[in-house]
């Protein structure tokens, strides 16, 4: 699995775009977590999806061999 | 009652004797300040990943959450999110290089690149503030379980825990606390998936006759959407800030990353640990509607007005009390109790660390002190900082302990957060701009919640709040990111040793 050293900044938009939007809802429309999906209520399969996309993304870059050098641009 | 004192005692007594076992092996390999501080460095990837997830799943993650399930609903799980959220972009962000610059403690990463020692002491007294209050949060849980379950005052109870967590510390430093926290991590997961497999049972294994059963146990209003306390547009956007971006705050998080051999290490820890707390938070779904459908309805866990026995941080306890009887209760507050004391540990191993280390050595004495001398204060320190926490935890005993966790996280967010995130990412950083930044987000958090509805009104006891939000970070976060830009603007001088 090779992920490249631009993906970093990349995930972290992705996790902080992902956890704004979550509590953009939650603050105002937490009207679209109301109903069900198989049984399961919407709001409570939002929250699943958050933590595997959250676990997914740890998951990816820890295992990225390419983040292993120093990085460029370090600012010590 | 006299059954579960019994065996809840034997349970505390065996805990208590192991890690006081596991405290003197680990006293025996500590040779040096390094292995004091750090473990030597030598923690693999995977063990450091559960310790950092024992560091993290606190008496909040257990007892809060569940309570806040039980009186709140949804909300819990609004706070889930946002923590696990910080997860990631601790890796994302920090986890290498604080690896690749730190030695002893997060002040050291910021000492690579600023020699002035005002931004050492910002760092600290950011670093023992958020202790501080992270350790209150323990002790409210601690507290209330020993008082609930042997009748001891609470101020006796939390003296207890006190007096241990100075044990743990001052002997075996960070190698006893590492593995004080992976028993506990594990302990706590194995607590956990048996109290779900519990509740799942009881509804034939269906996640959703559960959903349907807490929801008729609480038909005023809909438990799987936010309650009225997130009402509040501003407050919602406040908490989510603090708590995503508190873990990159945490000094006893963020010191685990030192005790590694190196960056592919640091990775691998924040992946074990994203998983194993992710998977609690699951866990803590089933348990905390569990209770919700099981617990809220029964007459025996309320008293005569109808409130939880214990309070709403009982709500576990009085879950396992319902599905195993008086055994597996004492053995789920048991599991409890380690979890706390382990976690006391660690961030009283962090709170000293920054004493001895930073406020001590390298600002009082303005360079390394004698190594011995230097320990003896780490220890002296351990004691101090347990005295604090056990007085100050008095005023905050009624409040939700995941509620609490919550401004601890917006103080970290605002404080410590922003001065390392621009110093590890941002080259424009000064000296000045970072204590500028560091002490604005500090102060202002601070002020914030002190005249907020927690203090301000729980607290003090007054009718309304100076300011109307309970958690700050919507507010103290930008602040503390505009004054380290301004201080780095107009800085005039360069970088000094003074």
């Amino acid at each position: 699995m090779s992920v490249t050293r631009i993906s970093g900044p990349l995930l972290a938009c992705l996790v902080g775009l992902s956890s704004a939007a979550y509590y953009g809802v939650v603050a105002f429309a937490p009207g679209w977590l109301s109903g069900r999906i198989a049984g399961i209520p919407v709001s409570i399969a939002v929250a699943l999806g958050l933590f595997l996309l959250f676990f997914g993304v740890t998951l990816l870059y820890s295992l990225a061999e390419a983040a292993d050098a120093p990085t460029e641009g370090d600012p010590r | 009652m006299n059954h579960l004192m019994s065996t809840a005692g034997w349970f505390f007594i065996g805990f208590v004797a192991l890690t006081l076992f596991i405290t003197l092996v680990a006293a025996r390999r500590n040779r040096s300040a390094q292995d004091f501080y750090t473990a030597g460095g030598k923690v693999p990837g995977w063990m450091n990943g559960i310790a950092l997830a024992g560091d993290y799943l606190s008496a909040a993650a257990f007892l809060g959450a569940a309570g806040m399930y039980l009186s709140l609903g949804y909300d819990s799980l609004v706070y889930a999110v946002g923590t696990l959220a910080g997860w990631p972009l601790l890796l994302l962000l920090m986890a290498e290089k604080l690896r690749r610059l730190g030695r002893y403690t997060v002040a050291d990463v910021l000492a690579q690149r600023f020699s002035e020692r005002r931004v050492r002491l910002m760092t600290t007294l950011s670093s023992l503030t958020i202790t501080l209050f992270y350790l209150i949060v323990q002790m409210v849980g601690a507290g209330k379980l020993i008082e609930l379950l042997f009748g001891l005052p609470y101020l006796d109870a939390v003296a207890l825990i006190g007096l241990l967590m100075v044990c743990y510390v001052s002997l075996g430093g960070m190698l006893a606390t590492t593995w004080v926290q992976m028993i506990k991590a594990l302990l706590m997961m194995g607590c956990g998936i048996a109290l779900a497999a519990g509740v799942l049972l009881h509804y034939a294994g269906s996640p959703a006759l559960l959903f349907d059963a807490a929801a008729r146990a609480a038909p005023a209003h809909d438990i799987f959407l936010p309650s009225h306390a997130l009402a509040n547009p501003v407050d919602v956007l406040s908490l989510g800030l603090g708590l995503t971006l508190g873990l990159l705050g945490l000094p006893h998080v963020l010191m685990r990353f030192l005790t590694v051999p190196d960056e592919r290490a640091a990775r691998h820890s924040v992946a074990w640990a994203t998983g194993l707390v992710g998977l609690f938070f699951i866990l803590n779904i089933v348990l905390g509607y569990g209770a919700l459908a099981l617990v809220s309805p029964d007459a025996q866990f309320h008293d005569g007005a109808g409130k939880l026995l214990g309070g709403s941080n009982m709500a576990a306890i009085h879950l396992a009390d319902l599905l195993g009887g008086a055994t597996l209760k004492a053995l789920v507050a048991a599991v409890a109790f380690a979890t706390i004391l382990a976690v006391v540990a660690g961030l009283t191993m962090a709170g000293a660390s920054a004493i001895s280390h930073d406020l001590y050595a390298n600002w009082l004495r303005r360079g390394p002190a004698n190594e011995k001398r230097e320990l003896a204060v780490s220890r002296w320190a351990a004691l101090g900082l347990g005295l604090a926490a056990v007085l100050l935890s008095t005023w905050f005993q009624n409040q939700n302990v995941a509620f609490l966790l919550g401004l601890a996280f917006a103080i970290s967010a605002s404080s410590q957060f922003p001065v390392l995130l621009l110093a590890l990412h941002w080259r424009g950083l000064s000296a000045r701009g970072a204590w500028w930044g560091g002490m604005t987000g500090l102060l202002a958090a601070l002020l914030l919640i002190g005249a907020g509805p927690a203090v301000w009104v729980g607290v003090l006891g007054h009718a309304k709040p100076l300011f109307p939000y309970a958690n700050p970070a919507l507010f103290s976060v930008p602040l503390a990111f505009l004054a380290a830009w301004w201080g780095s603007l107009s800085r005039s001088a360069p970088t000094t040793a003074t």
